[in-house]
């Protein structure tokens, strides 16, 4: 039997053996913003079974007809409890107030107490991210990249290096998506701040493994951040002012409970310094970033919603009137939510996403605009159906529709006393993702809780486009000094499909529960990538392509399968975890030596194929309640490729590996008014190459190397330390008048201060062999450290 | 599109205002000293094509005016004065040292006594004598033809090494060089470059290598290694272009040497440039240095590489005062 076929007749099987009566289905909202409350808990007393509210804060229960306590909960707030005789499919739209009593003692992380312990989910977490704003960050600027950074399996080449590693994963290999939309570039400033404004995001999660099939594309996790829906309830706004940068968000009701709006926008301003300067090509120079955020939802009626939200962030670099460069990513999203009856809960989205760069210089002979962007555009269609308590079917249909366009170049060259111009183009490549899925999460008996679905995606470069032919098909050389030349090519025209792949991808995720305070989990999940990032230096850039799988470039796969123990302590005010995983990635992409990767049309002769594996064990134990909340982990794994054609065929180890990576988060609660936080990140050597001897050639030495990755940098640490003072506006004076009083009521203003790398260790970034500058002839190592002082910050954060 | 990228590489990394680099010494591993091979066997074959130029519509080089222009190159070719004077000069000689650790300070052990035989098409055409004054440096006297293949065999520290085989290829010559007085695109004021009039042979697949020598002085740094492929100049005429990049001042006399390689050549002086390019977040790896040189005893490649080429060159002198 086919595994499709047996989940199709499993989902039937339980669909008859529990049959419904009536539904109690609605949303748990936040009584102050009006906010869908997203994983917040509904639970049946008498059944001690429940559900959990979804992404839009729905949730729905069909129970046999009776009399039900039913509890609304969400941590943090307070439990609302309602007995209802269901003898009827009824409605109810819970909100919920902060529970005051609990104020400065909780981190509300939005789940309910055990249920790390009692969820499916295995190699997930969720960033919380007041905690995030709490804890120490580069410039005082809540950062959830960085953030990210301090979970178990979660790395970085180095500090300021774009993006993340999750699990032996390249960087390309997360999915990234605000409010659904993907975005690719998840920094600023080449890696220094994340892309992501922590003021206008309500929920992040991370998967790392046993994802969900709704979610695909990436192989090795999906980050989901949602932002927030702004307030339905009244008009505010938050913001901070920093050294370098400032942020502002703001929020309020459009039609009171029925239209909200959030705008959040944040610059930096390093560039107003620059005037300063006596420099000439410096005080004429820019260098800053911006990201807008922006969403619109729409309360139409009991059944209808409607989500409006967009992104858009730039950095612009430009020296002098000679050089300019700008990238960013653009997002746009439509999402209706519609409620086809009690049960049946559907999501339609429509999505724009696009990440461009362009730069150029006027050298004059030398000059050249040089411009790239990938889009794509995203149709799809989410549905959850609620069979009972037991039993949550979700099933859909992304299509996304590619457009890359790797680069364009055009050069102006000299002729005489006149400028002409030479145009480089790679040709645009249109691509089609498709994909199908359908997944349960089903409880049984009261000791297991499962989630398997299964996810079925195709993907085709289209055309119109040329495709190269090279003698054998093989386009990429053994030999370094010469390139595979191609000898044909076919031109492919509008409707043809160049090139098609598809494939199924399982996914599977089970709980064994022992007791109340633990259980055993195991998951598995089969993803497969169709885009690759393009880049073969040691952080990625912004002038890194993203390229489609086609005729050469396969897509790549990877089977991943984690184990995990889950431990809650001293009646869940401790979480522990102890996780295991390993996964085996097929058709991965690795570099030629030198491999000359932007403006190639011919760019398959530049790259090698090969396979991968990553294991690890991760723990982790996180305490989140009381005046001391925070974690401690610890990873051990190793990240390994072997491509025939490097190492001799053997295996090496990824750029990215990291063998020990140890975080400690902490953050106490002194008074109500102050709390401190600290940081402190270990983490062990990063593969590297070093030479074994020179060669001296042109008059000068030339480092010699022989394998890749063969060698270690020193290991990395740093310790952060942050304060967060809360000023008390509502304290009494005389002589205030009403107005003022009530303006201090609703206003907050808190100093966040602090410093990075407060030891300044001088973190090694890479290490490099050149002749010393001041003493030619003399060859010497060095070290770059990216932070190599301590960075102090303070901003002062408002609310209003 | 390399000079692109090291334009992009700098600005990058100038954006890493806290950026530290310091010192470290590394434990590194020695491997064994291998064979060097720095040859080059190069004449002034210049290419001349059938027809006028057509430059953009703009000036037209008549064949006539070509050939003229070569005639003069060749004749007043600056050669054998830079060779007398300069510190470093490569041509027609064969070059042999040995690989050390690095850390190494001083000069590498030159590999004297060395049987160096140059094969013209496979067939034995001239044995190599060392030079007297320079040990380790074989002089070359043949004068390659073009359309042939050159490689090297030699014996050395009891090895047997031989290089693959080099096509030896036309260059087209440069017809002029001047100096340029032009706005500074770092400032507002005047200043000299180099600029040198020439064109490229029709038909992809050519590469070509330039050197300097500024008042006699080899300019060795990477940044003078200046390759290109005909990727976007296939046939074109490049009238004052500037490949040296750098100011000249009052006085200057830069004597530039345009030389036609094969891929080969040109992948492996990148890989060097790419060695000596370093000190950025956005470095690629370092990689293996290419080689067409093999160490047959060993089974394995050595290190360096023998280049084949035609050779123009010309002189930008710059005058003694600004504009």
């Amino acid at each position: 039997m086919k595994p499709l076929h047996g989940l199709l007749l499993f989902l039937f099987v339980s669909t008859n053996l529990f049959a419904q009566k009536f539904t109690i289905s609605g949303y748990v909202k936040d009584k102050e913003t009006g906010e869908g409350m997203i994983a917040a808990t509904v639970l049946v007393k008498e059944l001690k079974q429940g559900t959990t509210t979804n992404e839009y804060g729905f949730y729905s229960l069909s129970l046999e007809q009776g009399r039900y306590t039913i509890e609304w909960s969400f941590i943090g707030f307070q439990t609302v409890s309602e007995v209802i005789d269901l003898n009827k499919n009824f409605t109810r739209t819970i909100e919920l107030g902060f529970g005051e009593n609990l104020l400065g003692e909780v981190v509300v992380t939005g789940e309910r107490e055990d249920a790390n312990v009692t969820s499916t989910e295995i190699g997930v977490n969720k960033i919380d991210i007041e905690l995030v704003k709490k804890i120490p960050q580069l410039l005082g600027e809540a950062d959830i990249i960085r953030s990210i950074l301090l979970l178990p399996g979660v790395t970085t080449v180095g500090e300021g290096a774009s993006g993340f590693n999750v699990r032996g994963g390249n960087i390309d290999q997360n999915l990234i998506l605000l409010d659904e939309s993907p975005v690719f570039s998840s920094s600023h400033l080449f890696g220094f701040f994340s892309v992501f404004n922590a003021d206008a995001i309500k929920d992040t999660k991370l998967y790392k493994g046993g994802i969900p099939a709704k979610y695909g594309g990436r192989l090795s996790s999906v980050l989901d951040i949602r932002q927030r829906d702004g307030n339905a309830k009244k008009f505010s706004a938050r913001g901070g002012v920093g050294l370098l940068f400032s942020r502002l968000t703001v929020e309020g009701p459009l039609v009171k409970d029925k239209v909200s709006f959030l705008i959040a926008g944040r610059r930096s301003y390093f560039d107003l310094f620059f005037p300063i300067s006596k420099n000439a090509a410096i005080n004429t120079s820019k260098l800053y970033f911006y990201d807008l955020n922006g969403k619109i939802n729409w309360t139409i009626n009991d059944k209808n919603r409607v989500y409006l939200s967009g992104y858009s962030g730039n950095d612009i670099f430009g020296f002098s009137d000679l050089f300019n460069t700008q990238w960013g990513n653009n997002t746009a999203s439509a999402r209706w939510n519609h409620l086809f009856n009690d049960k049946l809960f559907a999501n339609f989205t429509g999505i724009y996403s696009q990440y461009s760069y362009a730069l150029g210089t006027d050298f004059g002979a030398l000059g050249f605009d040089w411009r790239a962007k990938i889009i794509n555009y995203t149709a799809k269609a989410d549905f959850t159906y609620y069979l009972n308590p037991k039993n949550t079917l979700e099933f859909g249909w992304h299509n996304t529709y590619y457009q890359f366009s790797p680069g364009s170049a055009t050069g102006y060259f000299a002729v005489g006393d006149n400028n002409d111009t030479v145009t480089f183009k790679v040709p645009d490549i249109p691509a089609i993702e498709t994909a199908f899925y359908v997944s349960n999460e089903q409880k049984i008996g009261a000791r297991i809780n499962l989630s398997y679905g299964v996810r079925y995606s195709g993907f085709a470069q289209t055309g119109p486009g040329k495709v190269y032919l090279y003698p054998n098909n093989i386009p990429v050389s053994d030999n370094p000094l010469v390139s595979v030349k191609p000898n044909d090519s076919i031109q492919y025209s509008n409707s043809d499909i160049v090139k098609l792949y598809h494939g199924i991808e399982p996914r599977f995720a089970g709980t064994y529960i022992i007791n109340e305070e633990s259980s055993v989990k195991l998951g598995y999940n089969r993803m497969r990538q169709y885009i690759h990032l393009i880049s073969n230096t040691t952080a990625a850039t912004p002038v890194d392509i993203y390229m489609p799988a086609g005729k050469y470039i396969k897509p790549a796969i990877v089977d991943q399968v984690s184990m995990g123990y889950f431990k809650n302590f001293f009646t869940n005010k401790y979480e522990g975890s102890a996780e295991v995983y390993f996964k085996k990635f097929k058709d991965i992409v690795d570099y030629k030596d030198r491999a000359e990767l932007l403006l190639n049309n011919t760019i398959e002769t530049e790259l090698y194929s090969g396979i991968g594996r990553a294991y690890g064990l991760e723990l982790q134990i996180k305490k989140n309640k009381g005046k001391l909340t925070g974690w401690v982990s610890y990873t051990l794994s190793r990240a390994e490729r072997k491509v025939e054609q490097i190492n001799q065929g053997n295996w090496y180890l990824a750029n990215w590996n990291k063998t020990h990576d140890i975080s400690v988060v902490a953050s106490y609660d002194i008074t109500k008014k102050l709390n401190i936080s600290s940081n402190f990140a270990y983490m062990s050597s990063r593969p590297i190459s070093f030479p074994d001897g020179m060669a001296y050639i042109e008059n000068k030495y030339i480092p010699i190397y022989n394998r890749r990755n063969d060698d270690e940098t020193p290991a990395y640490h740093r310790l952060d330390l942050s304060g967060n003072y809360s000023f008390d506006l509502k304290k009494k004076r005389e002589g205030i008048d009403i107005k003022t009083k009530s303006w201090r009521e609703n206003t907050s203003l808190d100093l966040a201060f602090g410093a990075y790398n407060v030891y300044a260790r001088k973190n090694p970034y890479s290490i490099y062999f050149r002749e010393d500058p001041d003493n030619p002839g003399v060859m010497k190592s060095y070290q770059l450290s990216i932070y190599a002082t301590v960075i102090p910050y303070i901003t002062l954060n408002f609310k209003f | 599109m390399k000079s692109t990228l090291s334009i992009v590489a700098l600005f990058m990394s100038s954006l890493f205002f806290s950026a530290c680099e310091q010192e470290v010494q590394l434990d590194l591993n020695a491997a064994e000293p291998e064979l060097v091979v720095e040859g080059y066997l190069i004449d002034t074959d210049f290419y001349i094509p059938d027809q006028d130029l057509d430059c953009y519509g703009i000036s037209t080089f008549t064949r006539d005016t070509i050939v003229l222009l070569s005639e003069l190159v060749k004749n007043f070719l600056p050669i054998s004065d830079v060779e007398a004077k300069a510190d470093y000069f490569p041509f027609n000689k064969v070059k042999l040292s040995l690989s050390v650790p690095y850390y190494t300070q001083g000069m590498p052990d030159a590999v004297s006594d060395a049987v160096v035989k140059l094969f013209e098409n496979d067939s034995l055409v001239e044995l190599l004598t060392e030079d007297a004054n320079n040990k380790g440096v074989y002089r070359i006297n043949h004068n390659p033809v073009v359309g042939s293949y050159y490689h090297l065999e030699i014996e050395a520290n009891g090895n047997a090494y031989s290089t693959e085989p080099e096509l030896y290829q036309d260059v087209p010559p440069i017809l002029f060089a001047q100096a340029v007085y032009q706005k500074s695109p770092f400032s507002d004021t005047m200043i000299y470059t180099s600029g040198i009039s020439t064109f490229e042979k029709p038909g992809k697949g050519d590469y070509y290598r330039w050197f300097f020598y500024l008042n006699n002085e080899f300019k060795s740094a990477s940044e003078f290694m200046v390759t290109s492929p005909d990727d976007g100049i296939d046939g074109s005429c490049l009238i004052n272009f500037d490949f040296y990049r750098r100011r000249l001042e009052p006085n200057d006399t830069l004597v530039i040497f345009q030389m036609r390689t094969s891929e080969q050549y040109y992948n492996y002086v990148n890989t060097i440039i790419g060695l000596l390019s370093v000190g950025s977040p956005f470095d690629t790896p370092p990689a293996p240095i290419p080689t067409n040189v093999y160490n047959n005893t060993l089974d394995k490649k050595a290190f360096g590489f023998f280049a084949v080429g035609g050779l123009s060159a010309n002189a930008v002198v710059v005058p003694d005062t600004l504009k």
